[in-house]
């Protein structure tokens, strides 16, 4: 299963961390509109409603051209909230822009119909056409993201369709912004408008070239692939002539499988590995469909390229938890293995549990290692089956919160939780932790399959 | 509970993206103050009305739609209102209607690059359409 990982920001300081690039963030949104409405803008209005409209459109320009930084994966700016919300809150604030920029035309349409003129493309003049696209490609672009799955598009060829229609709205609706020129005479608007585009392209220039030219320094090749399921696998891999990656157990990167990063080819998998061995990456991937589907299929020697780490999903951003309560369902294991493994690596003693839902036995990944980790850690582990075996003695069904509620009664003050798998699971289980008195800053979920 | 925080945000952002918007709104559109106000004049110089044939004007009414005037000016609340012309007939002769209309080049340096361009391509009309434009426009008042 393909997932992106994050959790909950820890600490007073990643709060005033987290607030303030969410504060420079609304800044630079808004800031175009701001000067306008400062007295550095133009003078005279033309009405309420019209120039009400006219402030919608702008501010709804500057949502959706920052859009562009939330999936730039600054990790320094990201890492306070988890990318895996960035991505949620990046499709939140792109309905929120449709919503402005339909409000911006259905203004201007029921109250000054003349001042949009003729829709047919041949009799309207080319900037008014450029405005009517950009609204298309916007709605396009939020509608092919919202019921992506729904609509059946494949997950690399939907990336390919997001950034071109992307740009294409974004460049429509600066061509719009110019032609239209109503504030163009005004300096200030003018040289924020050129600043805004400049920002974006140079965000472009780091997403489509820095960033695949820095990458493409730093090969990795597959050495193994193992089968730990009938379905899932976990690949290893080995850094070519650098020092590999030092990431904090349960982030995860962005994986390119045989392609240069310029191909832009690449899914969000959470490392499984130890976070104490840089010298070899682990991913274990669950066959979902489309490029999951192949990964079992990966020849040894194959080239590997590896954007991370991502994620604030680690136990190491709380260090002075005091013991940690794991909650998992399938594919969900991935990151919490690379936690457990990193603490028996470290030889940690503070107390761990993990409730660990699957199908059967023989879909539960890492069942054996989990029995040894149980002694190399003061961990215990709850299996929960759905499809038991016969002689099974463990829990059945699904996780429930009776079994969370045991284990959070059990747990010291001051333990964290990380929770990872099917949303029903985690809400279930960040409910049952919060009544079982586990305050909601000490409970992480993994957001996952956000594509 | 982290997805709810990232909603709310997203919806939080919308609503000062709609106040800051109505801020612009209400500066741009506030009455002058009454000291300024006083000082201004109250319109430029007024044209006396000339005689135009009516028939010449009410062709200049619909051509003034049929030209796709309305894109860019208002009259009597109809079209753009960024550039009103319910008044122009007071205070411009039609001459120099006419060099507004095609961004002759005794007006092009006034106006933004863009707005002289659009306008340039009036001049291609002829001047049966120019002088029924004009002698519409000259009765605004």
């Amino acid at each position: 299963m393909r997932y992106r990982s994050g959790g909950a920001p820890g600490g007073v300081s990643s709060l005033f961390r987290g607030g303030f690039w969410l504060s420079l963030y609304c800044l630079l949104l808004l800031l175009p509109i701001l000067v306008l409405s400062s007295g550095l803008g133009p003078r005279g209005g033309s009405g309420w409603w019209f120039d009400f409209s006219m402030g919608v459109g702008f501010a709804a320009l500057g949502i959706m051209g920052g859009q562009f930084l939330l999936t730039a994966r600054f990790r320094r700016a990201m890492a306070p909230f988890g990318i895996d919300v960035i991505y949620v809150f990046h499709r939140w604030l792109a309905v929120v822009g449709l919503i402005l920029i339909v409000g911006h035309y259905l203004i201007l349409k029921t109250l000054h119909p003349g001042a949009l003129g003729p829709a047919w493309p041949g009799a309207a003049p080319w900037h008014m056409t450029a405005g009517r696209l950009a609204l298309a490609f916007f709605a396009l672009l939020v509608g092919t993201s919202l019921w992506r799955k729904l609509l059946q598009l494949e997950y690399d060829h939907w990336r390919l369709v997001h950034a071109a229609l992307a740009t294409g709205a974004i460049v429509l609706s600066v061509v719009h912004v110019r032609g239209v020129a109503y504030y163009s005479a005004n300096p200030w608007s003018g040289f924020l408008l050129d600043l805004f585009v400049a920002t974006l392209l140079l965000v472009v220039v780091h997403v489509r070239i820095v960033k695949p030219l820095l990458l493409s320094g730093r090969r990795w090749t597959v050495t193994e692939v193992v089968r730990r399921t009938p379905d899932s696998w976990s690949l290893r891999l080995r850094p070519e002539a650098h020092g590999g990656i030092r990431f904090q157990p349960g982030q995860f990167g962005w994986l390119s499988l045989g392609v240069a990063p310029w191909r832009a080819k690449e899914h969000p998998f959470s490392f499984s590995g130890s976070a104490e061995r840089s010298d070899a990456l682990e991913f274990t991937i669950r066959e979902l469909g489309d490029f999951t589907s192949h990964v079992g299929g990966t020849p040894e020697g194959t080239i590997a390229y590896v954007d991370g780490p991502h994620g604030s999903f680690s136990p190491d951003r709380h260090p002075r938890a005091s013991g940690f309560i794991f909650v998992a369902g399938g594919i969900g294991i991935a990151p919490i293995m690379s936690i457990l493994r990193t603490l028996a690596d470290r030889s940690d003693r503070r107390p761990c549990w993990l409730v660990y839902g699957n199908r059967d036995r023989e879909h539960a990944l890492f069942f054996e290692e989990l029995t040894k980790l149980e002694e190399a850690l003061r961990l215990e582990v709850v299996h929960v089956l759905r499809e038991p075996h016969p002689g099974w003695d463990g829990a059945t069904g699904l996780p429930d919160a009776r079994q969370i509620a045991r284990v959070a009664r059990d747990a010291p003050d001051g333990t964290h939780c990380f929770l990872c798998g099917p949303v029903p699971l985690t809400d279930m289980a960040e409910r049952a932790l919060h009544v079982a008195g586990i305050p909601l800053r000490r409970i992480h979920v993994e957001l996952f399959d956000m594509a | 509970m982290r997805e709810n925080v990232a909603k709310v945000i997203a919806v939080v952002i919308g609503a000062m993206a709609l106040g800051v918007a109505a801020m612009f709104a209400s500066r741009i559109n506030a009455p002058p103050p009454e000291a300024a106000a006083a000082t201004r004049p109250t319109s430029a110089p007024v044209m006396p009305a000339e005689p135009v044939d009516p028939d010449l004007v009410e062709r200049g009414r619909v051509l003034f739609a049929e030209q796709g005037c309305e894109r860019c000016h208002a009259v009597g609340g109809r079209g753009n209102p960024r550039s009103p012309l319910d008044r122009i007939g007071s205070a411009r002769t039609r001459e120099e209607l006419h060099d507004w209309i095609v961004a002759a080049p005794t007006v092009n340096r006034a106006l933004p690059r863009s707005v002289a361009r659009a306008k340039e391509s009036f001049a291609e009309l002829d001047e049966e359409t120019l002088d029924a434009l004009t002698a519409w426009l000259s009765t605004l008042r």
